[in-house]
């Protein structure tokens, strides 16, 4: 199009200059806007990460020096890798099986697809709580009902101990479990339903199906579902945080929260020991870029899925809902019970319960202010990173040229995947602790990191969407006189509604209970809600601690439910 | 003529983060400062500025009730932040870095910092009239406010015998049962090193062959101990409100006690300066020890409620206990205990 339009002239002679001029002009403005873009992009990313990196290497890498004289840090080093092998591993096991009991439910039981995913919805401090207060070797719940089974009935604690790392593992697991079950879902949808009949006439049992059929061709999203699990795992924070210390268990995320948080503190030792995780997840993400390469390979026809059915059976209903009781509802009973009880020990007196503390909660203005500070937080980040990934899937997606840019952009929004909150946490508070944007203490840090973490999803569900959508009805709009602003707000906007919906729904969840960055970015006045159940916590109040996540849990609730109004019953499969 | 899009956003996302640089550097509350008159101006301003706010590492349950005691007296709210000087003072640290503290009066029983700020004029001099009463000034512009004493305690639930002493943690019953604090603190540290003084020095390595669980702090461990999940704590005020409400818990005190006294500091920089003066001209007074030093150590003799006064209780010597002693023992207990 544009040779056309650079030909002109000379079929136009009377007026050769201005139109030659304008596209020129056009070009190069929008030449800056990509490159303008970019830099926001590359000092919300990137700036905290050189910051951090720039610490530990002050003083002739004092930082590091220290970090590499943490007491016992080969075994701090691999417990890290330990939980993240460990977590992915409980975390596949259970996605896999999930993933191939939801593909085979009972049409009316379909519903039950989305418990598995619930977990993610869910806080997970509450999540970790919850599980406290049932395994705690001593006054949990479910170890004094397992202590009356005659096998047991000598113990005086346990026998499950919640504060060891297997159970860190398989905690951590239960929460990454979701995940993979997304990505194994997506994967197995594309498993076409002739093999598995095929296999099942020819005689095979529905074990024989999922070890011989459904496990080898699922095996790329398999590959790539452990990947992404191992990256979150090596990530992991709260589950360590809050069970942990009792036993001076500690990784590298943990580690690097309390090196911030000691006297004296040690942010350049913080930041050296984030290095790992950060060169592991940029490796990643650069080994992710070059694997796949240009998206638009990747566009298929949409729309015409045929209609699958795979042989229901009934083991898959029970087993969703076996898990569901497990991961989701055993939790959540268990901070009920200590929120309503006035102290937590074993014995569970219903004589005894009280609202007390949820009245303690609901009148501490702490609590309250967390909650608000929560919600603008959310709202806000997601308003500036709607748009921030809208224009970075238009320019990724449509935008021909300008190849450095382009790979510098998509390489930078997918970050923040790779690396852990926790050192977008620490980088933050360093970056915006000094001139020239000081804004510590205040509402802006929070809301500038969590929109930072969201430009992964936005971007990239945003893609998804655009992807979908094509680029014949953009290119019938250019054909009709439209200009690129006409058709991107008459055109491509009403289209890419459901997907613009879906995203802020999703993000908006993800970012009201999100625990790790705010940990360290949050400043004693400016609390979000995980970080004030956290202190609740560490200060000692076990019923306000239940209390306070309970309510945390039912604001999360809402705001999944107008999720799921405004993105549709499906929003939480789109991740 | 064509607009484009993606200028346009890019050029509004930059605006917008430019805007957001701006508002955060402007405050959202009008800057007061401290009132030039007489004590009564400053009582005045204080009331006008309606609220303070107080980092503490304090007990939660005297703070709430000091703090209900200075609203019922002045109509002033006190914003509490409770946390364990580990915690509140890198944060403090990072306000005062940016020049926008947003506490008013600090405690803590973290002495050197607090000398450090009293020194570097991040603490304002202290003006309130109690001062002319009690002799509590450490330096220039930090005080004594109160000293917690510390003890152990047991669940008697989970533990049959009496605990008479510290070294009675060492029975073998009950291993894998006790709570210890972690020592991220000076304060946690000289405690080490104070148990270390009565038993002997191999006493930390006699306490970590018990294998106990690592806390934050004393308030933590309480917790655990009412619950039941450790047996006995060896870092705990005495459990006199617990007991009280009936948490199977009791506790005892060795001959020579340990104490963590707090100091407190008035930030110049405040955002309610004159507020910051009264509540420490309240903290200082009888009734305000009443409630703040309650089941503790008072500045002052004759309060109702506490137990002793800071003259008399073991107070954290900085000399002896030196950046470089702490980094020490940190390291020592490191080997030990995890």
């Amino acid at each position: 199009m544009s040779v056309a339009l650079e030909e002109r002239p000379e079929t136009t002679p009377d007026r050769p200059m201005p139109v030659a001029q304008s596209m020129a002009w056009a070009r190069a403005r929008r030449r800056f806007g990509v490159w303008a873009l970019l830099l926001v992009v590359a000092y919300l990313v990137g700036m905290p990460l050189i910051r951090l990196q720039g610490l530990a290497f002050e003083d002739g890498g004092a930082g590091y020096e220290r970090a590499l004289d943490t007491p016992a840090l080969a075994e701090l080093l691999w417990r890290t890798v330990y939980l993240a092998l460990g977590s992915m591993v409980v975390a596949m096991v259970f996605g896999t099986t999930l993933a191939y009991a939801a593909s085979r439910l009972p049409q009316r039981a379909g519903f039950l697809r989305t418990i598995p995913i619930i977990p993610i919805v869910l806080p997970a401090i509450a999540m970790v709580v919850g599980w406290a207060f049932l395994l705690s070797p001593g006054p949990g719940y479910l170890n004094a009902a397992l202590r009356n089974l005659p096998w047991w009935d000598h113990l005086e604690s346990g026998p499950v101990d919640v504060y060891s790392l297997p159970w860190i593992v398989i905690i951590t697991g239960f929460g990454l479990t979701s995940f993979i079950y997304l990505f194994v879902s997506a994967g197995m949808a594309n498993i076409s339903a002739d093999h598995l009949e095929a296999a099942h006439v020819a005689g095979s049992s529905g074990l024989g199906v999922f070890f011989k059929i459904v496990l080898p061709l699922l095996r790329p999203s398999l590959i790539y579902g452990a990947g992404v699990g191992l990256l979150l795992g090596l990530g992991q924070f709260t589950a360590p945080l809050l069970l942990g210390t009792n036993q001076g268990i500690r990784v590298l995320t943990t580690q690097m929260y309390f090196s911030t948080s000691q006297i004296p503190v040690d942010y350049a030792g913080a930041a050296a020991l984030g290095s790992p995780l950060l060169l592991f997840g940029v490796l990643i993400v650069i080994a992710q870029k070059l694997g796949i390469g240009d998206q638009t390979r990747f566009v298929t026809h949409g729309g015409k899925g045929t209609v699958r059915r795979q042989r229901p059976s009934r083991w898959a209903a029970g087993f969703i809902v076996l898990y569901g009781l497990v991961a989701v509802v055993l939790p959540m009973t268990g901070l009920l019970i200590v929120a309503l009880s006035p102290f937590w020990n074993a014995s569970i007196d219903p004589g005894s319960f009280t609202l007390d503390n949820f009245r303690t909660a609901l009148q501490s203005p702490n609590i309250i202010e967390s909650i608000v500070t929560s919600l603008v937080a959310s709202i806000a980040a997601v308003a500036i990173v709607l748009p921030l990934g809208y224009a970075i899937s238009a320019i990724l997606l449509y935008r021909r040229g300008m190849p450095v840019a382009r790979s510098l952009l998509d390489f930078l929004v997918a970050l923040p995947l790779g690396i852990p909150a926790v050192i977008f946490g620490a980088g933050f508070l360093l970056t915006y602790s000094e001139p020239p944007f000081v804004l510590y203490g205040t509402t802006w840090v929070i809301i500038l990191v969590y929109a930072t973490l969201m430009l992964p999803f936005a971007t990239r569900m945003m893609t998804n969407g655009m992807l979908a959508l094509g680029s014949s009805y953009q290119e019938a709009s250019w054909v009709n006189g439209a200009g690129r602003l006409k058709t991107h707000v008459l055109i491509m906007l009403p289209l890419l509604r459901g997907s613009i919906g879906g995203a802020v729904a999703l993000m908006f969840v993800l970012l009201t209970h999100e625990f790790s960055a705010s940990m360290l970015v949050r400043s004693p006045m400016t609390q979000v809600m995980g970080t004030v159940v956290y202190d609740f916590w560490s200060n000692g109040a076990y019923p306000t601690v239940a209390a306070v996540s309970i309510i945390m849990t039912v604001v999360t609730g809402a705001g999944v439910a107008v999720a799921m109004t405004i993105g549709g019953r499906d929003v939480l499969s789109k991740l | 003529m064509k607009k484009n899009l993606l200028t346009r956003i890019a050029l509004a996302t930059t605006t917008a983060v430019a805007m957001v640089g701006l508002a955060a550097c402007g405050s959202d509350e009008p800057s007061s400062t401290l009132s030039e008159g007489d004590w009564d101006s400053v009582v005045a301003a204080a009331e006008d500025e309606g609220t303070v706010t107080i980092y503490s590492s304090q007990g939660v349950a005297q703070l709430e009730d000091f703090a209900a005691g200075f609203k019922e007296k002045y109509g002033i709210t006190v914003e509490i932040v409770r946390d364990l000087d580990s915690n509140l003072l890198p944060k403090l640290d990072a306000e005062v870095r940016t020049g926008q503290p947003s506490v008013d009066v600090v405690v803590t029983s973290t002495e050197s910092v607090m000398q450090q700020y009293s020194e570097d004029g991040t603490f304002a001099e202290p003006v309130a009239p109690v001062f002319d009463e009690v002799d509590v000034m450490r330096g220039e512009n930090y005080f004594d406010v109160d000293a917690t004493v510390i003890t152990f305690a047991w669940n008697t639930d989970q533990y049959g015998s009496t605990v008479e002493n510290y070294e009675d943690l060492l029975d073998p019953e009950l291993k894998g049962k006790i709570g210890v604090p972690e020592p991220t603190v000076p304060a946690f540290v000289d405690f080490y090193l104070y148990l270390e003084d009565l038993y002997g020095e191999d006493f930390s390595e006699k306490l970590a062959a018990q294998e106990p669980k690592i806390y934050p702090g004393a308030l933590p461990a309480a917790q655990a101990l009412s619950s039941g999940e450790i047996a006995a704590a060896v870092y705990v005020e005495p459990q006199v409100d617990a007991k009280e409400a009936g948490a199977p818990v009791d506790w005892g005190f060795e001959d020579k006690q340990w104490s963590a006294v707090f100091y407190g500091g008035v930030v110049a920089e405040a955002p309610h300066p004159n507020a910051g003066q009264l509540l420490v001209d309240y903290m200082l007074s009888v009734e305000g020890q009443s409630k703040i030093a309650r089941n503790a150590a008072a500045i002052r003799p004759d309060v109702p409620g506490t137990v002793a006064t800071t003259d008399t209780v073991h107070r954290l010597d900085l000399t002896e206990i030196t950046p470089e002693v702490i980094a020490e023992y940190q390291a020592k207990w490191n080997d030990l205990f995890r």
